[in-house]
């Protein structure tokens, strides 16, 4: 049985969870209002509250929560040698750090960022219940991260790897139900690997057919499909498991899962 | 000669009912539908999703999908019925799926989903006046106007296209050109037009050469002639080419030979372009046009090279034409095998072939690197011939074409073909012996394999069960690996089972679980065999199989069940100990809250009812040890107790509840808790008064009483029954009364069934009087034995009880000192029974009498008539003739009949070589014989004495 975990969180991931948080780097304190305007100072500081304490030339202005969309804080000097450590695998160091960065910059966007790396750091640990309540404190700090397709998948995946599966499936369900195409046939395929780590196998393959047969548009997630649905066919001792490794090989030849099934066949 | 030939072949048809099975259901069933709720659209897929299962080969997991949507949404029934008829139909099943399709309204779109998927099964099962009929039926519907929805649109097209092609390999053209003409009003793309306008245009050319008139025949040719000028308009492709091919066949139909000749010879450069363009895009040759082109050539030359050799004509010259002719039917034999003219060239040149050899002319013909496909193109003119049912010239065929290819990639297809040729005419023989072949020299080719369970299914859809089982046998004995095997050898038993053969079904379920352990049969058939076992009452051989399935089963629900049989089989065994441990590793599985038993809601539910079951046997498995074995009565006893407080704690509503408060209770009563276990018993009536245990509590108290010997215990429980007898049923007196006889308590029993005869029951009655017989005999009052045994007899001459009524009162009588009495009273057994056992323990019991009364020989005529008459087969009565035999010796010796006992003392030791008395037999026998030599003439009969058996 597979578990999709997060050690193959990629770094994709990483990139478009810092995407979400913020579009460009900033090299000074600002704050954009509720009105969208956009104000530079030199200096900024958040209150535990959330209130946004902004030194311009002008003097200090306060921002009280609901009048900004967002508060930016210069870079954290540690935050690049976060990213190093997490990219070279040393994550023990790199949490450290990470977690000094959130509790300095909270509300002033860095936050945000490090805890998209957290998560990561704690996904490669295994530490995945960890980083399941990491996604979930940064949903819960902006809720446009819903929208985010890439992050949402990350987060889903981190909640299989902790065997929450009761919360999982009540996610897949919905986005199997209201989600778009390419949303909906990865959640068919992720609640099949739900039900195999239940030892559900029938139901597991039963799920993984469904985004062959429903979802033969969305190509790029068929021969995954193909071979979980076959790899699941062989653990009921059902002989048509070939019959799919087969069918895999010869419609996508060139797919890393062809070849994997070709060593099956 | 024509192109499109009256000598072609009804083809293989290879319509499949994929991806139109998905469209049956996407086109018909939302045709017209406006915007859907989440819920619809989930539920859409869902049935989208059956559809495909079924297309992709998958029709069980359709059905089970199918049941799960029936189940959240009973309303949906038609929708439902659609995806069945589909499931029916990949089964082959057409019938059944008529019958659904009888329940629908027949305007529906789902019936005409139906009836469509239906008809393309009809089709592809040969069935083509059904599929026909259903057909007309549907285009009917669309008379005069064509579906505009895009999935209607595509479904009619293909509905149409496919309705034409049967009807043109039915022969009727007509229908077909209007069949077309329907795809064709639809607008279907360029190249569908371009590819329809070609089959017309043939159609058209083929009606031209049936047609007598010649002003339609003309109009037929124009036509054709139009819609390929039509074609060569539109583009150099495919189409182009067959139009060509076409043209020259008009020109044939015409009668201008030459012209034709001369037409597709000018045209054979554009021809090998199309063949080039085929060839470098990877396309099939089969499609070329260049094929029929050439066969149509050859077929001109031919007919020109026999016309000139019937003439005045060039000898050579014609033999030159002929030998064009076999160039060009070779050529398309050989390049275009796969194509429809590969066959018909094969058969056409090897005739000329033969007709040239007759001439005396020596024909080579070497295919070289095309000898694999030839070889392809000769078995499929078998196959044609095989699947038109021609079965004589389909075997004379095989047997050709496999002496010059007779291990080519062909040939085990081919010979299980020819295998099953020769059933269907009879010739079992022949059959096997390829079917023997097949096994021998292919066994390692999957196709030969499948070639074999061909045969077997032949002979298996007909019933023919031992023709089949040989096939079968053959085939598992020589492709053991086949990934059919295990199923076909799982069916076998199956079938074998059903038909009252259950050891021919235990050969092949063995073979399944020796060689098949990895098959998903191998659970099933270890389950199989478990049940049967269990049935027959071998526990011993289920505990085998039960514990080797629950051995190979993955955590979950089936494995803790199976674990649970395993126990119930020890159980039965009376291996309590064994029994207990296995209902403990049922707990230690399925108690832990995160246990991966209980991995699914599903399983969990399913596994509480067993935990429950695992946990009240765990504690009655210990209440059965300490009854067993007094050394671990103590330990069991507490263990018994612990175990069945926290059942009845846990599951104070299970069915087992107030059986467990009993065992609890006769457990408590043999830890010497009396209080406990009379507040027990009280708890057991008061709270589960319903059920049996309930209802006799106090019963159950002296029962428990009994069983662990705690007799005052029990006695003072009947003083409390006897205080509030007004409580209690005369049955319920009769049953204590019993329990007490048992257990040797006869004064308790008198009381006991004197209080029963205040009931009107005769089985009460009855049993209340033999008990009372009993004990007073016990007792030793005989007089009020043998009273209550005459009542009984007296009231209830018919009664069960009537033998041992019988002997209670002769021995009473006997006691009594009544010989006569008792006699009389035996004298009914020896003219009612008819049972050895009855009839031996009268005559044992009429031997003591005599003995007691002086008569020795008749005593000695009593026991001779045990040792000799009775079967000593019969295990329940060798102790009888035992006994009959050592008390013939004694007697026999005290009479002097010494002969006797030597005989006597032989037979017992023939009958009882191992008995106890062995010694004392041996020696009495010597004794025997030392007195019989010093008395000659005693003892044997000869001497004047009676021999004995004369005053039986």
């Amino acid at each position: 049985m597979e578990v999709r975990a997060s050690r193959r969180m990629t770094l994709g991931m990483v990139a478009l969870a810092l995407a979400a948080c913020m579009a460009r780097e900033a090299v000074a304190a600002y704050v954009i209002t509720k009105q969208n305007k956009r104000i530079e100072g030199t200096d900024i500081r958040a209150k535990a509250n959330g209130e946004i304490v902004l030194t311009t030339p002008q003097g200090t202005r306060t921002f009280y929560p609901g009048q900004y969309l967002k508060a930016v804080a210069d870079k954290p000097a540690d935050y690049d040698r976060a990213v190093q450590l997490v990219n070279a695998g040393k994550y023990a160091e790199a949490v450290e750090i990470l977690q000094g960065i959130v509790r300095r910059f909270r509300y002033l966007e860095w936050d945000q960022r490090a805890r998209a790396l957290l998560a990561k750091a704690y996904a490669a640990r295994g530490q995945h219940g960890k980083a399941v309540d990491i996604f979930e404190e940064m949903f819960r700090i902006d809720s446009s991260l819903a929208e985010n397709r890439e992050l949402q998948w990350a987060y889903r995946r981190q909640l299989l790897a902790a065997g929450k599966y009761a919360e999982l499936s009540r996610i897949l369900t919905e986005v199997v139900t209201r989600g778009d195409r390419p949303d909906a046939a990865r959640a068919y395929l992720m609640r099949g690997d739900l039900k195999m780590a239940r030892n559900q196998v029938e139901s597991a393959a039963l799920d993984y057919l469904r985004t062959v047969i429903l979802f033969k548009d969305q190509e790029d997630v068929q021969p995954m499909a193909l071979f979980k649905a076959a790899e699941a066919l062989e653990k009921l001792l059902d002989a048509r498991a070939r019959q799919l490794y087969e069918k895999l090989v010869k419609e996508y030849p060139s797919s890393p899962y062809a070849a994997k099934a070709k060593r099956k066949i | 000669m024509k192109l499109t030939g009256t000598n072609a072949l009804p083809k293989a048809r290879n319509v499949s009912l994929s991806p139109w099975g998905v469209l049956v259901v996407s086109a018909l069933m939302f045709a017209a539908a406006g915007p859907r709720a989440h819920g619809d659209r989930l539920v859409d897929r869902e049935v989208e999703f059956a559809s495909g299962l079924i297309s992709l080969g998958f029709p069980d997991m359709a059905e089970k999908v199918v049941a799960e949507l029936e189940r959240k949404h009973p309303g949906l029934k038609d929708r439902v019925a659609l995806i069945r008829a589909e499931i029916l139909i990949s089964r082959g099943k057409l019938g059944e799926a008529e019958e659904i399709l009888g329940t629908l309204p027949p305007d529906s779109p789902k019936a005409q989903a139906i009836s469509l998927a239906l008809a393309a099964g009809y089709y592809r099962a040969g069935r083509l006046e059904e599929a026909k009929r259903i057909y007309q039926g549907f285009f009917e519907h669309f008379r005069g106007k064509v579906p505009t929805d895009p999935d209607l649109k595509r479904f009619y097209q293909e509905s149409a296209y496919r309705f034409g092609q049967m009807l043109k390999q039915a022969g009727d053209w007509e229908a077909a050109q209007e069949a077309y003409s329907r795809v064709l009003a639809t607008k279907p793309g360029k190249s569908a037009e371009r590819k329809l306008m070609v089959e017309m245009a043939d159609l058209y050319v083929k009606l031209a050469e049936k047609e007598s008139d010649s002003g339609k025949k003309q109009r037929y040719l124009n036509e054709a002639r139009s819609l390929c000028e039509k074609i060569q308009w539109g583009g150099l492709d495919l189409w182009f080419g067959q139009s060509l091919v076409i043209m020259a066949d008009i020109k044939l139909a015409q009668g201008d030979r030459k012209g034709a000749e001369r037409f597709l010879r000018d045209n054979l450069d554009l021809l090998k372009e199309i063949d080039h363009f085929l060839k470098a895009n990877g396309l099939p040759l089969s499609e070329s046009p260049m094929a029929g082109a050439r066969y149509l050539l050859g077929t001109l030359y031919e007919e020109r090279g026999r016309k000139m050799l019937s003439g005045r004509g060039d000898r050579e010259k014609a033999i030159e034409v002929l030998a064009k002719a076999l160039r060009e039917y070779f050529n398309v034999f050989a390049k275009y095998g796969e194509s429809e003219w590969g066959s018909q060239a094969a058969v056409r040149g090897n005739e000329l072939k033969s007709f040239l050899e007759s001439l005396g002319r020596t024909v080579k013909v070497d295919f070289g690197a095309y000898r694999r496909q030839v070889s392809a193109t000769e078995f499929r003119l078998a196959d044609e011939l095989f699947a038109a049912g021609k079965h004589d010239d389909a075997i004379r065929e095989y047997l050709r074409v496999l002496a010059t290819f007779p291990e080519s990639g062909q040939a085990p297809r081919a010979l299980g073909n020819l295998a099953r040729a020769y059933a269907v005419q009879g010739r079992h023989l022949w059959c096997l012996a390829v079917c023997g072949y097949l096994g021998d020299r292919f066994p390692e080719k999957e196709d030969a394999g499948l070639a074999l369970l061909g045969v077997g299914k032949w002979y298996f859809d007909r019933n023919m069960t031992n023709r089949f089982l040989k096939v079968y046998d053959i085939f598992l004995d020589r492709f053991p690996q086949h990934p059919r095997a295990p199923g076909v050898a799982f069916t076998l038993g199956g079938v074998l089972k059903k038909a009252g053969r259950p050891e021919d079904a235990r050969r092949y379920y063995d073979l399944i679980l020796q060689r098949y352990q990895k098959s998903k049969y191998f659970l099933k058939v270890l389950d199989i065999m478990a049940w049967d076992a269990y049935r027959r009452g071998d526990h011993s051989n289920a505990v085998v199989y039960l514990r080797r399935k629950m051995q190979a089963l993955p955590a979950g629900y089936e494995k803790a069940r199976t674990r649970f049989q395993l126990a119930d089989a020890l159980l039965k065994m009376k291996r309590y100990q064994a029994a207990r441990k296995e209902f403990e590793g049922i707990m230690r599985w399925l108690i832990p809250k995160d246990s991966v038993f209980n991995a699914s809601t599903v399983d969990a539910e399913r596994n509480r009812g067993i935990l429950e079951k695992a946990v009240f046997f765990r504690g009655y498995c210990l209440a059965l040890i300490a009854r067993s074995d007094q050394s671990r009565a103590a330990e069991a006893r507490l263990g018994a107790e612990q175990t069945l407080q926290r059942f009845l704690v846990s599951f104070p509503r299970s069915k087992l509840a107030p059986l467990a408060m009993s065992v609890l209770g006769e457990v408590q009563l043999g830890m010497g808790k009396y209080d406990q276990a009379t507040k027990t018993f009280d708890t057991l009536a008061e709270r589960y008064p319903d059920s049996p245990e309930g209802q006799r509590a106090l019963f159950e108290l002296i029962r428990a009483a009994m069983e662990v010997g705690k007799y005052q215990v029990a006695r003072d429980a009947l003083a409390g029954m006897v205080k509030n007898a007004s409580k209690y049923k005369p049955e319920d007196f009769a049953r204590v009364g019993q329990l007490m006889l048992d257990s040797g308590l006869y004064k308790e029993a008198v009381e006991a069934f004197r209080r029963a005869f205040t009931g009107k029951e005769r089985a009460v009655l009855e049993r209340s009087l033999f008990g009372l017989a009993r004990a007073y005999f016990e007792l030793g009052d005989y007089s009020k034995a043998a009273e209550f045994a005459r009542d009984l007899l007296e009231n209830y001459p018919r009664s069960a009880l009537f033998y041992d009524a019988k002997f209670i009162l002769g021995q009473a009588y006997r006691r009594l000192g009544r010989a006569d009495d008792a006699i009389q009273a035996l004298s009914d057994v020896f003219r009612y029974a008819d049972d050895g056992v009855l009839i031996n323990r009268a005559n044992l019991l009429y031997g003591e009498i005599n003995e007691e009364k002086g008569d020795l020989r008749a005593a000695l005529a009593s026991y001779q008539r045990i040792a000799l008459l009775s079967d000593p087969q019969r295990g329940d009565l060798r102790p009888m003739i035992e006994e009959a035999l050592l008390r013939s010796i004694g007697l026999g010796n005290e009479l002097g009949l010494y002969q006797e006992v030597i005989d006597t003392c032989d037979r017992y030791l023939k009958l009882f070589p191992d008995g106890e008395k062995i010694d004392l037999v041996r020696k009495a026998k010597a004794e025997a014989r030392l007195k019989a030599a010093r008395e000659p003439g005693t003892g044997t009969g000869e001497s004047g004495e009676p021999a004995l058996g004369n005053e039986i």
